[in-house]
């Protein structure tokens, strides 16, 4: 999922780092004191997700997580996904520095959309919250690679073509990536419940 | 502090099970001279062959010279150009390239261009007789440098592609361990100025 370096034009670069920093600002204000360690922490799964790769498929591809990581943060997957890539450019050559903003937005938009779509849903009945922490999981990938088909749409590479070829090359990926979501929000649900996204006190079903 | 444990424990397992796999989301192209042609091998990190992707040749100047697609080994091949070094452009669509630069002298020393000559050709007018006179008899310079080129070509063969694999090595564990361990300093730091920020406002 990561766009490599001189792929993209300038002003695709340039708006993927503007939309990226704002997002990422935006993540800072709203980050509070008690969830900066598991901020941290998220990062830290999402950098090392990369590593793990599934040999199924057309293509090379790898986990992403981004799904529970916006599921959890919300707008704070911003600096988690940004540092996390930033990592990943300067130790492993995953994307590159100036693709920066672009992978970031790539990867933490549909985190974000994911916090708002499917974060409603994690604290009702088991049925319900199961549904969408996998629509979570595997939507999250699913428009990350939407994203990329965009992105690369301004270099002259058909869109549908691109985003058909990412979407269908992670096919096993949306599906791992869901199962783990579900894991990890009943996991959260049973042992640690004001982690996920509208808790507050007995509005657990 | 529980909580803290199992993701801990979390995080380690996805290293180990990352470590051995050592895998990416990256893409490699290698380029070597072999006679009068340039042979591209492409991979994405993983080791899977990349099947179909464009390779780009350049001159020096950035003039794109010829274009091609990989076969389903992975590789591609065409005659040397004529030009000063080259630079070799690898994409492999959904957003993946990477490039391969050769240099003047790769290309001149083993296509037996006019770059290398001066060293070689008075080293060739030295050498010939004592080292082999029945041999010898009857060769020119170039056709010595010709037969000592080819030689060198294939016991340097099996070096190149050392070259090429060692290059494809994944992340290391010390990578790995260093990412995580800026993410935790990035922690502390952002608590840190929270901490302060908070204190100061109430």
């Amino acid at each position: 999922m990561h766009i490599s370096e001189g792929v993209l034009s300038g002003p695709v670069l340039a708006t993927g780092a503007a939309v990226a920093l704002a997002g990422t600002a935006a993540g800072l204000k709203k980050l509070e004191l008690d969830r900066v360690a598991q901020t941290g922490m998220l990062a830290a799964a999402f950098f090392v997700a990369s590593l793990i790769h599934v040999p199924i498929g057309p293509s090379s591809v790898h986990l992403i997580l981004n799904g529970i990581v916006g599921l959890l943060l919300g707008w704070a997957a911003f600096p988690a996904i940004l540092t996390a890539l930033l990592l990943q450019a300067m130790l492993f050559q995953f994307g590159g520095l100036t693709v920066l903003g672009v992978n970031t937005v790539v990867m933490a938009g549909p985190a974000l959309i994911c916090y708002y779509v499917c974060g409603p849903f994690v604290l009702k009945s088991p049925p319900v919250a199961f549904t969408a922490a996998f629509v979570a999981g595997a939507g999250s990938v699913f428009l990350a690679g939407i994203l990329v088909g965009v992105s690369l749409v301004f270099t002259g590479e058909n869109f549908l073509e691109v985003a058909g070829l990412v979407v269908a090359a992670h096919l096993p990926i949306m599906v791992i990536e869901g199962i783990v979501t579900v894991f990890c929000v009943a996991f959260l649900k049973k042992v640690k419940p004001e982690m996920l996204p509208g808790y507050s006190a007995g509005n657990m079903v | 502090m529980k909580k803290f444990l199992n993701v801990f424990g979390l995080i380690c397992a996805l290293i180990f099970m990352g470590h051995g796999m050592a895998q990416a989301h990256k893409v490699t192209i290698f380029a070597w001279v072999d006679g009068d042609r340039v042979f591209t091998e492409s991979k994405f990190s993983g080791g899977k062959k990349v099947k179909g992707g464009t390779v780009t040749v350049l001159d020096s100047a950035g003039n794109q010279l010829l274009e091609g697609k990989t076969d389903d080994n992975g590789e591609f091949s065409f005659k040397t150009p004529d030009a000063d070094g080259l630079t070799i452009i690898l994409t492999a669509g959904m957003g993946h390239r990477n490039q391969w630069t050769l240099s003047a002298a790769e290309l001149g020393t083993a296509g037996g261009d006019s770059t290398a000559p001066p060293v070689a050709a008075a080293a060739a007018e030295e050498q010939p007789e004592p080292v082999s006179p029945t041999v010898a008899i009857g060769l020119s310079a170039a056709e010595v440098e010709a037969i000592v080129a080819r030689q060198l070509e294939e016991k340097l063969r099996p070096l190149t592609h050392m070259v090429a694999e060692s290059r494809e090595k994944g992340p290391s564990v010390a990578d790995i361990f260093s990412g995580i361990g800026y993410i935790l300093g990035l922690v502390g730091l952002g608590a840190y100025v929270r901490y302060r920020r908070e204190n100061r406002s109430s």
